[in-house]
Formats: structure tokens, sequence, C-alpha cells
């Protein structure tokens, strides 16, 4: 008798589904019938479904909603699947500038139509000459968005910025090797890739190198 | 295709019995899970996790779903109404769609229920959910006053 066919044959005899065996199957359904049992309204699996796909923003407020939640909500389990959800609906980084000279920056998921989400501002020079790039940072557990300034071939090195999303603040970095300027290839958006953010340089002899 | 000994019959933990065709039953996974082992056209199938009034939702919507010639627009409608139910009605759609891995129907449902919640206050969000509030206002207004920013 096939797997399955041992499944048919726990369901046909509720009995049975009480001896049964330990497969995953039967223990999903002692679960359902022990929810039933003692009349949980909302089954704590479907509430993780519908919160993993929920924004950070959100899920803060519903820690309000009652201890459980907020335990549910701040554990590392639940942290997990919702960071594992959010890395598998990518998300593109826009940004805008403003007549005040102030670029703001926009998170979009590319798999359903949502709302821009706002994640921070910066001051900026007159030139929106700029290059952006949008990565999660696994050690502080941090999304973060780094900003490089094109000098074209200009010596002098305009810092480059790194806003931490968390804390909302920006911070320069200016520790690039010195035999590069800070003049990206092109417009394209910085690449981020295990853990870094890469891109192709030019240096002084015109010559295109990967950082 | 619709001859006698293509309907399946599924029976709901209170005695209701739900003949399907084939074709349109064994859509529902753990159903084609049954079907491929044992010859069920003379077998009622038993559903001890759903009842009658539950099922009947689950089969208004996958026979709209099987339709021939049925189009996108007709079912986004037909998906609008068929959402118009409680929340703990859609709750118990959502534990029969999983019963029977019916991924379609349960993202639907996730879906519904992140568009209710979506942009209430806390209040109606603890509405939805059946949740009683077991903070004191203190506490409340703590963890309210942690997250601040969220609330803005």
């Amino acid at each position: 008798m096939g797997k399955k066919a041992k499944f048919f044959k726990s369901i046909m005899n509720f009995h049975c589904f009480f001896i049964g065996t330990s497969s995953k199957k039967n223990k999903e359904m002692f679960y359902f019938y022990t929810m039933k049992a003692i009349e949980i309204y909302f089954s704590e699996k479907i509430t993780m479904e519908i919160l993993i796909r929920l924004p950070v923003q959100s899920l803060l407020r519903f820690k309000c909603a009652s201890k459980f939640w907020k335990t549910l909500i701040t554990s590392d389990h639940f942290k997990a699947k919702h960071y594992n959800h959010a890395k598998n609906n990518k998300k593109i980084l826009i940004t805008r500038w403003l007549p005040d000279h102030t670029t703001s920056y926009y998170c979009s998921s590319l798999s359903s139509p949502q709302p821009l989400q706002k994640l921070g501002c910066c001051p900026s020079n007159n030139k929106p000459n700029s290059t952006f790039g949008l990565g999660y940072d696994s050690i502080s557990d941090d999304y973060k968005i780094l900003k490089i300034d094109n000098n074209g071939g200009d010596d002098s090195r305009p810092p480059s910025k790194i806003l931490a999303l968390k804390s909302g603040s920006w911070r320069k970095i200016d520790n690039h090797p010195r035999i590069f300027h800070n003049s990206t290839y092109c417009d394209d958006p910085l690449i981020f890739v295990c853990g870094a953010f890469h891109w192709l340089s030019k240096d002084n002899v015109n010559k295109y190198s990967m950082i | 295709m619709m001859s006698l000994g293509k309907l399946i019959t599924l029976k709901t933990n209170d005695n209701e019995e739900f003949k399907l065709d084939k074709t349109v039953a064994v859509k529902l996974e753990i159903i084609k899970n049954i079907v491929q082992d044992v010859d069920c056209t003379s077998n009622v199938i038993p559903l001890p996790n759903i009842d009658g009034k539950t099922m009947t939702k689950v089969v208004k919507y996958w026979k709209k779903h099987s339709e021939e010639g049925v189009t996108e627009v007709q079912l986004k409608n037909f998906d609008q109404d068929f959402l118009k139910m409680s929340h703990s009605e859609l709750h118990d759609v959502h534990l029969a769609a999983k019963y029977l891995d019916d991924n379609q129907l349960k993202e639907v449902i996730i879906q519904e229920f992140l568009d209710r919640i979506k942009g209430k206050p806390i209040e109606e969000i603890r509405e939805v959910f059946g949740i009683v509030n077991d903070y004191t206002p203190e506490e409340e207004e703590e963890v309210r006053r942690e997250n601040a920013w969220a609330f803005e």
C-alpha cells in the first residue's frame, strides 16, 4: 500500500488519525484538530503568512495589538521568515531630485503594485550627478543606500555617503584606494552582490577596473 | 467528460455531499493524490476537517475557475463577489484551502486579509484577527512610544 493510500485510509478513519504515523501531514492535521478543539479563532500559521507579507513599519505598529503579536513579530523565527519572503520579492530603489536640492529615496516592489515607500532624503549638490545602490547589510541587519558623487576627471575626491535606514543617518566614506576616482562608468545603479557593492571605475588612463 | 463514471463525491464533516466532476476535483492537490492511488469513482472521499458551508464556497470557487471560456474580467468580478464574507468565514475557507493544498485559493484569501488590514488602526486589526488586547494601558503606551515613528 503506497504512502498516499495509507493517508487516504487515515482520513477515512478518524481513530486511525490519532494513532497514526508521525508523517508531516498527520501532524498538520493534528494541529488542525487541536486548533478547532480549543476554538482559537485565528491560527498562528495564517497570522504568520499574512504578517510576513507586511512592510516593517506596519509590523512595528502591530506590536501594539497584543503581547502575543509582539512576541511573534520580534521572534528570530519570524524575522527569518519575513526576510526570506522579502528577499524573493525584489525591490527597486528610486531617487528623486527636488527643487530645493534635496534627494528623496523611495522603494518599490517589482512583483506587486504597491505605493512607493519613502526611505529618507539627503541634501545634495546642484548637480544631480550621482550613482546609487541599495543593499542589505547582514552584519547590522539593516538596509543601506550607497551614494557616490561623480567628479569626472577632477583630482579631488568628494566623499561618498552611505545611509543606514535603521538610524536614518548618512555617514561619509572616503577610503577608496587612491588610484581610483569616484567616476563611475555610467549612470547605471550600483550592483549589490554577496554583501558588497560593485562598480566599474575609471582610472587616470581611462581604463575600467573593478573595485 | 460529464459521464457518471467521472463524478467524485466529497463528504464533509457534517455529512454534506458534493458531487464533483473529476476534472474539477483533481485540481485539488489532495484529491488528485487520492484518486491516483485508488479508484474513487464508487467511493466517497471524506473531508473531516471541512464543514458543508465552507466546502460550498470552495466548490463554487473551483467550478468558476474551471469553466471553459471564462474571461479574466469575469474571474476578477467573481473573486470580488466571492470574497464578500465575514473574517471568520474567510479564515475557515483559508483553512480548507490549506488542507486541500490549494495554493491559488490560499493566496487569494491572504491578499484579501492584507487588503482588509491595510492602513487600518490597531483597534480594527484586533477585530479582524479576533485579538484580545492583553496590554495594560501603560504597557501599550510604552510599546507605542518605542515604535513611535511607525505611527507617523
